[in-house]
């Protein structure tokens, strides 16, 4: 049984950004697309390896499964990064984010349930992420970072975590400077 | 073939306790031949009943393995040939001794009742070893066990969610696009989505709490919670007549992030099950000197007494079988971690009173 395509690659009255969409699961890319298509223009991926050849200067957003067969969804940010694609990348995942998010260099994690209007709000914020300067735009991240490990663990869980800690005092220095707003 | 083998495994099994009780017993009767023997020297004597008291500890243990340990009887074997081992190794040692100071033509009185008594500490030390081995292989056991189910509850809770997701996106998509006496359809699929992510995330929590155990407690101020969670509620049920007191000055009180949840559960609850036209709920705070206890009033229909009795009861109580979702489950559970109670009163004429008693911070 294969679901047929909702999502329509081009819109008329899009805002001209590109997105690109990757989850193995081709139901979630296929409602990502139909949630985003009105106002952007959607590439779909279903693994890593796809998603890196559909990857251009083009794309100014990723949203990203975190747990993929092959490249993890992790795996992908950071073999993004390296061809240093000006891009804003969020994960996107059912499963809530570990301290080992903390080494990541994502813009946000988006933890499922997500509906079309947080979709479309954090699409708009991430395209935004990519106007910011980079002392800015590293605070956005650390911020996001910290909410959503707040977000899912226990106090006690944070207290004394060392990636948890590193964090909130990179947050700290990156505010200190009057770098962000 | 299969059947005989499960049948031998039954024998060994059940033979186990047996033939350590039997160890006992022949160890012990070899050592009491020597207690009443009043021409000896009290060194032999005392020997004698060290040894019968250690040969009656096995005859002991023999028993306590057959109906009293919570060992399974699949380790019996196991300890039994520790204890077999531990003997025979006793038996060697001082056996090769007595047969080398034979040899050497010195004397060696009643050498049987040596050896055999001696055999005792063996057969003790091979069975506390045997019943330690398996305690340590049987935690092991428990332990990845735990893992394995935590971590199919991980898939479960992480394709749940995902399917959730999606049903409830496309029932999203669909608003505006449904004609006006379709749209209860719509709506039942938008709500029942999110309930099914709303209970996948109760597991969750409900299992985390199973982890943490008794840590993690901290001083959290009730007050604040309950505000927040009756701004929710008077977004939700613009109808109910929500009215709130506060008698106490210093709300703060030993629990978690999850007492939003839990007041969250009973708020619902109230005015959820409550038939009536004109809905009404009242909770108010009050301080006693140890505690601060919240009321929940509500005009409903009652509670009926297998709820009644799953709220207040141990937490453990079978939520399955009680008919209890899981939401109120979740309260009883998390209630009886922060050390508090709940109360379930009849309101007169009509409702249900729930007091949620919770130490202060």
């Amino acid at each position: 049984m294969s679901v047929q395509s909702t999502c329509y690659e081009t819109s008329e009255e899009g805002t001209g950004e590109t997105v690109l969409v990757v989850d193995d699961l081709s139901a979630a890319v296929e409602l990502m697309c139909a949630m985003l298509d009105d106002r952007y223009e959607v590439r779909r991926a279903s693994n890593g390896g796809e998603a890196l050849e559909l990857l251009d200067e083009d794309v100014s957003v990723v949203l990203l499964d975190r747990m993929m067969p092959g490249l993890s969804g992790y795996e992908v940010v950071e073999e993004i990064r390296a061809r240093n694609y000006d891009v804003a990348i969020a994960i996107t995942s059912a499963s809530e984010p570990d301290f080992d998010v903390a080494d990541v260099d994502l813009d946000e994690y988006l933890t499922k349930p997500v509906g079309m209007d947080q979709v479309n709000s954090a699409v708009e914020r991430l395209v935004e992420k990519r106007e910011l300067d980079e002392r800015q735009r590293e605070y956005e991240a650390v911020k996001a970072k910290l909410d959503a490990l707040e977000e899912n663990k226990s106090p006690s869980m944070l207290q004394g975590n060392e990636k948890y800690d590193a964090l909130v005092r990179r947050l700290q220095e990156l505010d200190g400077d009057g770098g962000a707003t | 073939m299969q059947f005989a083998r499960l049948h031998d495994t039954n024998v060994a099994q059940q033979a186990s306790p047996a033939l350590v009780g039997a160890l006992g017993v022949i160890t012990a009767a070899i050592s009491a031949t020597h207690i009443f023997a009043i021409e000896e020297p009290v060194f032999g004597i005392a020997f004698s009943i060290l040894t019968t008291s250690l040969g009656l500890a096995l005859v002991y243990s023999g028993y306590w393995l057959h109906a009293r340990s919570d060992i399974e009887a699949r380790h019996h074997g196991s300890i039994a040939l520790w204890t077999v081992g531990g003997t025979v190794l006793i038996l060697l040692t001082i056996s090769l001794m007595v047969l080398y100071q034979l040899a050497e033509g010195a004397s060696v009185e009643d050498p049987i009742f040596f050896v055999g008594g001696t055999c005792t500490v063996g057969g003790v030390g091979g069975f506390l070893i045997g019943v330690y081995n398996a305690r340590r292989v049987r935690a092991e056991q428990v332990v990845a066990e735990k893992e394995k189910i935590e971590l199919l509850n991980q898939v479960l809770r992480h394709n749940i969610l995902n399917a959730a997701n999606i049903l409830n996106g496309r029932a999203q998509l669909l608003r505006g696009h449904v004609d006006d006496d379709s749209v209860v359809h719509l709506d039942a699929l938008l709500v029942w989505s999110n309930r099914i992510s709303e209970l996948t995330q109760k597991v969750r929590m409900l299992v985390e709490e199973a982890q943490k155990g008794e840590t993690g407690l901290r001083s959290v101020d009730l007050q604040a919670v309950l505000d927040g969670e009756i701004t929710k509620l008077r977004n939700t049920y613009d109808d109910v007549d929500i009215v709130v007191e506060n008698g106490s000055t210093n709300t703060s009180v030993m629990a978690d992030e999850m007492l939003a949840e839990v007041f969250e559960n009973l708020l619902d609850n109230a005015i959820r099950h409550n038939d009536t036209s004109e809905r009404e709920l009242r909770v108010s705070t009050d301080e006693t000197g140890e505690s601060v206890v919240t009321r929940i009033a509500d005009n409903g229909p009652g509670i009926s007494k297998e709820v009644r009795k799953s709220l207040i009861e141990e937490a453990s109580a079978d939520f399955q079988e009680s008919g209890v979702g899981l939401g109120l489950y979740l309260v009883s559970r998390f209630v009886d971690r922060y050390g508090g109670h709940i109360r379930v009163l009849d309101k007169d004429p009509r409702g249900t009173i729930i007091e949620v008693e919770l130490p202060k911070a």
